[in-house]
């Protein structure tokens, strides 16, 4: 109650000042005024902004007056528009748009000031206020740091190895700095563990545990780490973690949430282009204009999917014409998400910011984000023809030109001419050349379309680019000039001009904004991929904001080895595999996450760094969506790991003619061909998968650069009760029993040991399976009562619940 | 926020931080601002000291604690239902002069239309309603309308995901997920919001509504249908489960529950481990809770009634009919009020389903009277006995009933016996949790084309601002930082209305 009374006090306190404002001399008053336009007005009434035509950057442009006429009159408060406006009523007032009204102190100064002239102090000229900080770590350009020295001490246990590691050397450098040390090195059945389902999403199983952890070959880790990254399972698990950014999904998403069926092309490039280990400009490249800069190719034409793999609103395109307002936005909105999937996932610039006003804390104006937009300005998304090889892709080429070379050679003879017999006859073989051809494959992509109707894309009109103009507050009925594409002058070093000849094709736009990205001195490009990569294995960036790099996002944890390693990767060959290569076989990833909470290091270290951003341990991670059911599906013996093509769907469709309802309940969970890898489940907008959504899965509305993770009794409820998980529960008893049964068999001697009996031998194959670890004995004749009276499928019911399937040492 | 256990050798202190971060970890939805509050009263119970505890915690002192949304899906017309037009009436069947180039989403305006139904004043403030609306005469003085909502798309699914979540494009969480986030849960045996989707199918955009997009999922609003075996997704065991029986499954619950600990015993410092263990007891509690508190078949038969709900397993005619509209919106409405009575936070009714024909929503392009008659008796029946109810419990008063579509329709036909989408003015109501009652707010036009000042327009920014007020919450601190942005509910906008508060 005290508390209360203060409050009272103080509020009465500055009513009681509100009352009687101390008086101004003129000049002050002047000044005072000027600093609440600066505060409150200057960010749309500026010389560039000039928002309802008025400008309050100088006394001249206020007398000047705007759109509605007079702002003021010089000597009559009551007769000024301006005041008018600002006076708030029932708590509202029409300027500042933004915001609250002005304080009544505030207002009294501007009713004083005009009332005894408005003079504007000589020397004052206002600027739109701007946060910008050109200091920000991001804006630096990137040079290679030196490997800082490391002294012998190293780690509690270090391996004795005589030349550090980089990575240490940076991690090490830093721990030192703080009195830290890094932990020791987790046991190899730990690292295993965690190595497998890091590059590859999914569990050793015990004999690849037990061979690792048998072999007596010093270098046994790193041909452990050399053959999962060569496993095709690698790249299904890296490609999953790019689609989250991409914002990938087979469906349209908005109002009818339309299928896509031909947007897997593109997923299944991005699985082959890692595990080919393309480099990265070549992936990019690929992906913003790979049909240009890699023509006749068909990852220049599947990568385009990125261009196209958000969300498309299917009524604002088909149902409505670019020449209406709705149909406008649709279309505007459809390139911005291209901008932000564009240049976003690529350099971490939160460049969508920019589309109604500059951006707010970073040097990006509002023309540079519609000079991006120009880049697109000829694409849509829809679906793209394109041949499975270079060859037809050629042929059907050159078999097109022949057939318009001869139909125009026609057109000029008489018509029952023998030349004309002849060609009509070279015509007939061309075409049926032609229908010979395989058939075109088609991937959902960002292309010129070339439609009908509403949707018609700018094909039919020569496919030209739309005109873009720089559209004031992101509003389509308020264009302003007309821009020309461009790129961002943000990056030192880097000019963000693309130099295009006047006749440039809307391809060329796309090439020029990809060589910008790939430019070597596009600090944010190296420094994105290789945090991106950093965050995936150990669950946090070295930068903690993938996506924002900009003032707002956090900076780095550890400045030199981001730079260190985006040099290391931008001139070593951009290869992918050659980054996890050296992060993972880092004694900084290679720490144990157990720490003892008795041990005076571990309390020092968790008082000073609970976050464990400094790296003094490895991070316990917990599994993501895909993991989970990949494994449930790997444990149970009923993973198929067919690669490639269509998703598989989860679900029954109801009424697809009009409004596709996706009924995931009523799938049938036994079906096999679910039972794929998660990487090609068909991924839907609108209705997310419920088991996955409850874990955590991407929601592929947004681009998601770091998943959330959390815990709740719905979470809890999915892992007991889901079909999936029910279903593989007792699949992975039934082969539980049948492995006994065959062990049996085949080793007589080892089935009829003493100390053991079927069930507890069948126990203790489960629990390992599970979590890669020996049951102790009395976990096994704990688990083997409960089989025992439950039976073996809700034994495995209960271990695909325990935290330590869910969570990775 | 500290989100990490810190080792410090005081036992008080520790168990304070190990359970500031256990709440802030806990799914049913601590979220920051209740977590504040919690944290303050386990703080003020050590010093013996009180703080902010005229606020619980939150920005303001609360008037509401809890929230109902009744969305319909297509496009209410106000015309039709609350917002009497005479103009339109004496104007009927005359060439449609709106006195400027009018853009349609679809092409053709016809002449001016008047309301398909009679208006008569009802309550103190003799507000005119429609008779098919007529079930809300009662409630008027409780009601406040607002008359000049004004939206930014004709298009149903931006509009609609603008009125859920406040952004037009997909991937924003919706007003319960924020809701969640910030207060927090009253029953942790239920979920924190919960939605009750038409069951003739979603609404446009589905999920992506009420789904917590970037928030923590466990602010996701939970999909009801009380009808089916499993009313909430995983609730009970799926067939393919034959083999769980209720007491393998209490066993397993044990077993979980020590093999767990055990686990969490040998890894400290991760309170993430022991939040799992928490997770299955609330688990646990939700399967018994859940089903009880969707069983309306203890209730009178005077309720029953009230509400318009038929005897299970009625047959329903092929045609729409308000018989059947009354019945489902109706059942829809007691669950509502069962969960609220529970201490769920926020829970969305919808009526009305996506596009499809023959209708069953709200997108009378074609023919007004027959979609919009019977949705509008069943809707207003529910919504009705639903207010009444909550009234007559002593709820109302710190509950918010809240009424709302994506946009109107237009005061014209389109030539036939429908109306067009009419985005530039519609109809939202408030009821209860410290909303003023018997007025209307913000007159639109002569037509009910636009608001009748142009210049000054109600946004759903604006009703968020409002209703999060009510609540306690100040808009513009309730954020979530994604992708670079802090977020939040009402984007860079949203003014409080005070003129609805009472």
């Amino acid at each position: 109650m005290i508390t209360r009374r203060r409050c009272w006090q103080l509020l009465f306190m500055s009513i009681a000042m509100s009352v009687a404002p101390p008086a101004m001399a003129r000049d002050d008053e002047g000044r005072e005024v000027t600093r609440i336009f600066q505060q409150h007005c200057l960010s749309c009434h500026n010389d560039r902004d000039r928002a309802g035509g008025l400008s309050l950057t100088t006394g001249d442009a206020l007398r000047a007056g705007g759109d509605s006429g007079d702002a003021i009159e010089v000597g009559d408060p009551g007769a000024s528009l301006l005041m008018d406006l600002i006076t708030p009523e029932n708590g509202r007032a029409d300027m500042p748009k933004e915001g609250p009204p002005l304080s009544r102190d505030q207002i009294a100064v501007i009713r004083r000031w005009i009332r005894t002239g408005a003079e504007w102090p000589e020397d004052v000229v206002l600027h739109p206020p701007t946060n910008v900080d050109l200091n920000v770590w991001s804006l630096q350009p990137l040079h290679r740091p030196a490997v800082p020295g490391v002294s012998a001490e190293k780690s509690e246990q270090s391996q004795g190895s005589t030349t550090a590691h980089p990575i240490d050397a940076f991690v090490l450098d830093k721990l030192r700095q703080h009195e830290l040390t890094i932990s020791q090195l987790a046991n190899r059945r730990m690292l295993a563990r965690r190595l497998f389902y890091d590059l590859t999403g999914l569990p050793p199983t015990p004999e690849e545990l037990d061979e690792f952890e048998s072999d007596p070959d010093p270098s046994a880790y790193e041909r452990l780490v050399d053959r999962l990254l060569s496993s095709p399972r690698y790249g299904e698990r890296w490609a999953r973690h790019w689609l989250d950014v991409a914002h990938y999904a087979d469906s349209h998403g908005f109002d009818k949430d339309q299928p896509r069926p031909h947007a897997w092309p593109y997923r299944d490039y991005v699985v082959r282009a890692l595990n080919e280990d393309k480099s990265w400009s070549r992936f990019i490249e690929e992906q913003i204009a790979g049909d240009v800069l890699y023509p006749d190719t068909v990852d220049g034409i599947e990568a385009l999917g990125f261009l196209a793999a958000g969300p498309w609103d299917l009524i604002g395109h088909v149902e409505l014409p670019e020449s209406k307002i709705d149909g406008k936005v649709a279309r505007h909105l459809d390139r911005d998400n291209m901008v932000r999937n564009a240049v976003q996932s690529f350099t971490s610039l939160t460049v969508g910011c920019a589309q109604c006003h500059n951006h707010k804390f970073d040097p990006i104006s509002q023309r540079e984000y519609y000079q991006l937009q120009s880049v697109f300005a000829a694409l849509d998304r829809a679906d793209k023809l394109y041949d499975a090889t270079p060859q037809t892709t050629v042929q059907r080429r050159e078999l097109l030109a022949r057939i318009t070379e001869f139909e125009s050679k026609r057109t000029a003879l008489a018509e029952d001419s023998l030349a004309v017999l002849e060609i009509d006859a070279k015509l007939a073989d061309f075409k049926k050349q032609l229908a010979e051809l395989p058939p075109a494959r088609r991937v959902y992509a960002g292309t010129v379309h070339y439609g009908s109707g509403n949707f018609s894309g700018v094909g039919p009109f020569g496919g030209n680019p739309r005109e873009i103009y720089l559209l004031h507050r992101g509003d389509v009925t308020q264009p302003r000039e007309l821009v020309i594409p461009g790129a961002l002058s943000m990056v030192a070093g880097l000019s963000p001009v693309f130099d295009l000849p006047a006749d440039h094709s809307e391809g060329d736009r796309r090439a020029a904004l990809a060589k910008w990205l790939t430019h070597p001195d596009n600090s944010f490009t190296w420094r994105s991929i290789v945090n991106r990569v950093w965050q995936s294995h150990f669950g946090i960036g070295l930068v903690e904001t993938p996506n924002d790099f900009g003032q707002m996002g956090s900076t780095p944890s550890h400045p030199e080895l981001l730079d260190w390693l985006a040099c290391e990767f931008r001139d070593g060959g951009q290869s992918l595999k050659t980054l996890h290569r050296l992060i993972v076989t880092s004694e900084t990833y290679r720490q144990t996450s157990f720490v003892n909470a008795n041990c005076d290091r571990v309390q020092r270290a968790h008082a000073i760094d609970a976050d464990n951003r400094l790296l003094w341990r490895g991070n316990r991670r917990k599994l993501d969506a895909e993991s989970i059911r990949d494994s449930v599906l790997a444990i149970s013996g009923k993973l198929d790991l067919t690669m490639g093509g269509p998703g598989f769907e989860e679900f029954v469709i109801e009424k697809p003619e009009h409004s596709p309802q996706y009924r995931y309940d009523l799938h049938d969970v036994q079906d096999p061909r679910s039972h794929r890898r998660s990487i090609y489940r068909f991924t839907v907008r609108s209705q997310l998968q419920p088991f996955m959504n409850a874990l955590d899965c991407a929601d592929p509305s947004q681009q998601v650069a770091r998943r959330n993770e959390g815990e709740s009794p719905l979470q809890a409820l999915t892992l007991l009760n889901n079909g999936l998980i029910l279903a593989m529960s007792e699949y992975f008893a039934e082969k539980l029993q049948m492995e006994h049964a065959s062990r049996a068999q085949d080793r007589p001697d080892q089935a009829a040991q003493p100390d053991g009996d079927e069930l507890s031998d069948m126990v203790a194959r489960a629990f390992l399976e599970v979590t890669s670890r020996r049951a102790t004995e009395n976990e096994i004749a704990l688990l083997r009562e409960y089989a025992a009276e439950h039976g073996l499928a809700n034994l495995c019911r209960l271990l695909f619940n325990l935290n330590e399937f869910l969570f990775v040492d | 926020m500290g989100r990490r256990l810190s080792l410090c050798e005081n036992s008080t202190r520790f168990a304070t931080d190990s359970r500031r971060e256990f709440l802030g970890r806990l799914g049913g939805g601590f979220g920051t601002l209740a977590l504040a509050s919690l944290l303050a009263q386990e703080t003020n119970a050590d010093d013996g000291a009180v703080h902010a505890s005229q606020r619980n915690g939150l920005h303001f002192p609360p008037r509401a604690k809890r929230v109902v949304q009744l969305f319909m899906a297509g496009a209410a017309s106000h015309l039709d239902l609350f917002d009497f037009k005479p103009e339109l009436v004496r104007r009927h069947g005359e060439p449609a002069d709106f006195g400027e180039h009018v853009e349609a989403f679809q092409d053709g305006l016809g002449p001016w239309k008047k309301p398909v139904w009679e208006f008569q004043p009802y309550g103190e403030c003799g507000k005119l309603l429609s008779e098919v609306v007529a079930d809300l005469g009662p409630c008027v003085d409780d009601i406040a309308f607002i008359h000049n909502m004004v939206g930014k798309s004709g298009v149903h699914s931006t509009a609609t995901l603008l009125q859920a979540t406040g952004f037009s494009l997909p991937g924003f969480p919706g007003m319960g997920c924020w809701i969640s986030y910030g207060l927090g849960t009253e029953n942790e045996n239920l979920p924190t919001f919960v939605v009750l989707p038409d069951h003739r199918g979603f609404p446009s955009n589905g999920v992506k509504n009420w789904d917590a997009a970037f928030l923590p999922s466990e602010h996701s609003g939970t999909m009801v249908f009380p009808g089916r075996p499993n009313p909430i997704s995983d609730l009970h065991p799926h067939p393919a489960g034959r083999f769980v029986t209720r007491d393998s499954d209490a066993a397993a619950h044990r077993m979980l529950a020590e093999l767990n600990r055990q686990h969490a015993a040998v890894h400290p410092l991760d309170s993430r481990l022991e939040s799992r263990i928490k997770t299955y007891e609330l688990a646990a509690r939700m399967q018994l809770a859940a089903p009880e508190a969707l069983d309306i078949t203890g209730e009178p038969q005077y309720i029953l009634d009230m509400y318009g709900i038929q005897p299970e397993g009625t047959e329903w005619p092929t045609e729409i009919n308000a018989a059947e509209e009354r019945d489902c919106f109706g059942r829809k409405c007691l669950v509502a009020r069962r969960l609220l009575e529970r201490g769920v936070r926020f829970v969305q009714v919808w009526s009305g389903n996506d596009n499809s024909f023959p209708r069953r929503n709200w997108d009378s392009h074609e023919d007004l009277e027959q979609d919009h008659g019977p949705l509008a008796l069943g809707m207003s029946r529910g919504a009705a006995a639903l207010i009444r109810d909550l009234k007559q419990r002593g709820l109302l008063e710190d509950t918010i009933v809240f009424w709302t579509t994506e946009f109107g329709r237009m005061p014209s036909t389109q030539g036939g016996k429908g109306r067009d989408h009419n985005p530039f003015v519609f109809t939202n109501w408030l009821c209860g949790g410290g909303v003023k009652g018997g007025i209307s707010y913000g007159p639109s036009d002569e037509w009910g084309y636009k608001p009748l000042d142009r210049n000054h327009f109600t946004q759903v920014y604006d009703v968020h601002a409002t209703i999060l007020r009510l609540l306690g919450i100040d808009h513009t601190q309730l954020t979530f930082r994604h992708n670079g942005i802090d977020r939040r509910l009402t984007d860079v906008h949203g003014h409080l209305i005070p003129e609805l508060l009472s």
